[in-house]
């Protein structure tokens, strides 16, 4: 076990979170929210003063805006995902050439040598979730994510607000960190806490200039600050034997309803931080000297998905959205011991026409 | 390999996309012999043909015959383009007063039909290549495709997904801007919406398109039946077979 050092922080100025930020930058490729086209984005970042410090983001369903508010942290999740840099949309996997004859092989697996800075408890959970998906539940562990993935420095930030489609108290992955970071942030009154989660977070913790010791008072203001989150969120419904009761429902006239108001635009899969569906596509040139093959993002609402041996097995949309749900909700829990769903709402939001999965799940426990 | 390139009502913008392969081209010249394309060479045959690309929609009488008569000496037919595969621009009269429309174009006599139509109205099509026009990415596949015998990996999932492989930012949630991104079939790169505008639908829309469900969710943006209605009159796809029952 590593020694996470409970209930010791200390606490910094924003010119000490600046001195992290530069010493993290000396060493990793720093992936940090960044406002970009009007929204907040994960990107690659060069200074702390790039993060959207002061805005926040008000979400409905099928809605995005964003608003300025008082303070640092004072946003939620970004719009896209750490997946976006840990499985990429187009990842091009190898390449093939023909060379007097014989066929040389490329292999493209590159390192990803990431710092993510300011990650949410949803989105570190969604982190766990890609890797028991990729990795440790894998019997065969997917070197290209293994690589991008291998020694990623986590700084996480506890959320202090949440929008209306959050729902991480209802999943209970939030919001409040409770592991899988190396430093984690809290915003508070006369500064930030900062807390060590792993051994080289603890050194480079201790090795920053200005800083003092944390107090009870500032685990006190920890929890305040937690609690204003949590309180803003509603439980939705109870996951304890969520996968056996969906189970019961598989046969419910319920999911045709959905047919009635479901695009099957594939907006929600490609917004969720944990589907990880993908196609495998052959580039070739004309002339077949040079082939590359490459993984690109799919979904399950995608027309050709479920198309085996020419004929679509799902055909209609709700057979498509009984799918996704289930797999999120029941047949992931089966796969990889946890939900796939964790409950950061980018599904909610980021739905054409403002689909809510929360009461889609209260819609099908609630039908016969 | 017998190649040949066809033209019916249209632009013109998709035979373009075979200049856009360039060096390609002329690579291609190589491989293949071009027997019929009147865009590119003076010397054009017309007998049997391994392979057809046809842009265009039938607007004619004369052009219901041509297309026949090219299917019949095609072992493999392409329509390119919303023209070929849905009616193009022009079908927008298809939901019009046809005297009207005639009489605003023309002065003096053109034998032209009431409706534009797409070419699989009349001939059976092997395969379709979208959008308006097309690009030279999807006519390349189906050459390296056809030419060494698999089949082309052409898109048929709706733009969303491709628009979200690009890292774009929904337009329809974030600006509160109509896209018809929901669907239509990506190909174009997510075009429109990398420059913070909806997608129109050029591409022309995917299998079974949930048009209901678009234009209930799309109410709170200020759409209404007939606004939907227009844009995809208007969308180069306008008498697509998904279509052309709903509008």
């Amino acid at each position: 076990m590593e020694d996470k050092g409970e209930g010791r922080g200390y606490i910094v100025s924003y010119q000490g979170l600046e001195e992290l930020f530069c010493r993290l930058k000396e060493g990793w490729r720093v992936v940090a929210p960044k406002l970009k086209e009007g929204v907040i984005l994960y990107s690659e970042v060069e200074s702390l003063r790039e993060l959207p410090f002061g805005h926040r983001n008000r979400e409905m369903p099928g809605f995005y805006c964003l608003e300025r508010a008082e303070g640092y942290f004072t946003y939620t999740h970004p719009v896209n995902s750490l997946k976006a840099f840990l499985h990429p949309s187009e990842l091009v996997l190898m390449r093939v050439r023909t060379s007097d004859g014989c066929l040389e092989f490329e292999v493209c697996n590159s390192e990803g040598n990431f710092c993510f800075f300011d990650v949410r408890a949803c989105d570190l959970f969604a982190l766990e979730v890609l890797d028991r998906v990729f990795v440790h539940k894998n019997p065969h562990p997917d070197s290209y994510y293994r690589k991008l993935r291998e020694g990623a420095f986590v700084v996480a930030v506890n959320c202090a607000y949440a929008t209306s489609t959050c729902f991480c108290t209802t999943m209970g992955t939030g919001p409040e960190v409770k592991e899988g970071y190396d430093l984690l942030i809290t915003e508070l009154r006369e500064g930030f806490l900062l807390e060590a989660g792993s051994e080289r977070g603890r050194a480079l913790l201790e090795s920053l200039g200005n800083k003092k010791e944390a107090g009870e008072e500032h685990f006190l203001q920890k929890r305040e600050r937690l609690r204003e989150a949590e309180a803003i969120m509603e439980r939705h419904f109870e996951i304890g034997g969520l996968p056996d009761r969906l189970y019961g429902r598989m046969d419910s006239q319920y999911w045709k309803h959905i047919e009635k108001r479901c695009l099957a635009c594939t907006s929600c899969t490609q917004s969720c931080p944990t589907c990880f569906c993908f196609d495998i596509l052959e580039r070739n040139d004309l002339k077949l000297k040079e082939s590359e093959r490459i993984r690109v993002w799919d979904s399950c609402f995608s027309p050709a998905f479920a198309t085996v041996h020419r004929y679509n097995i799902r055909q209609s949309v709700h057979s498509r959205y009984r799918q996704w749900l289930m797999h999120k909700f029941a047949y992931w829990m089966d796969q990889f011991d946890l939900f796939g769903c964790v409950g950061c709402g980018r599904c909610i939001t980021w739905c054409p026409v403002g689909i809510d999965i929360r009461q889609e799940i209260k819609k099908v426990l609630g039908s016969e | 390999m017998r190649v040949g390139v066809f033209k019916f009502s249209s632009c013109d913008g998709c035979q373009l996309a075979f200049f856009d392969l360039e060096e390609e081209l002329l690579l291609l010249s190589e491989m293949v012999s071009i027997e019929y394309f009147l865009e590119a060479t003076s010397y054009n045959r017309w007998g049997e043909l391994d392979l057809s690309f046809v842009e265009g929609s039938v607007s004619t009488p004369e052009e219901e015959e041509r297309i026949k008569k090219i299917r019949e000496s095609s072992k493999f037919l392409v329509a390119i383009g919303a023209c070929a595969v849905s009616g193009g621009i022009q079908s927008a009269r298809n939901y019009e007063d046809f005297s009207e429309v005639y009489s605003s174009v023309y002065k003096g006599h053109y034998v032209v039909n009431p409706f534009s139509r797409p070419i699989s109205d009349f001939v059976k099509v092997d395969l379709e290549v979208r959008g308006c026009p097309i690009n030279r990415r999807a006519l390349k596949e189906v050459l390296v495709a056809v030419m060494h015998q698999r089949s082309p990996q052409l898109p048929t999932y709706p733009l969303c997904l491709e628009c979200k492989r690009k890292g774009n930012v929904c337009v329809a949630v974030a600006y509160q801007k109509p896209c018809l991104g929901p669907i239509t079939v990506a190909g174009c790169g997510a075009l429109c919406p990398s420059f913070e505008r909806g997608c129109y639908g050029c591409y022309g829309p995917v299998e079974k398109p949930a048009l209901e469900a678009l234009q209930g969710g799309y109410e709170r943006l200020g759409l209404s039946v007939e606004n939907l209605k227009e844009l995809l009159r208007l969308s180069f796809n306008g008498y697509n077979r998904e279509l052309r029952g709903w509008l």
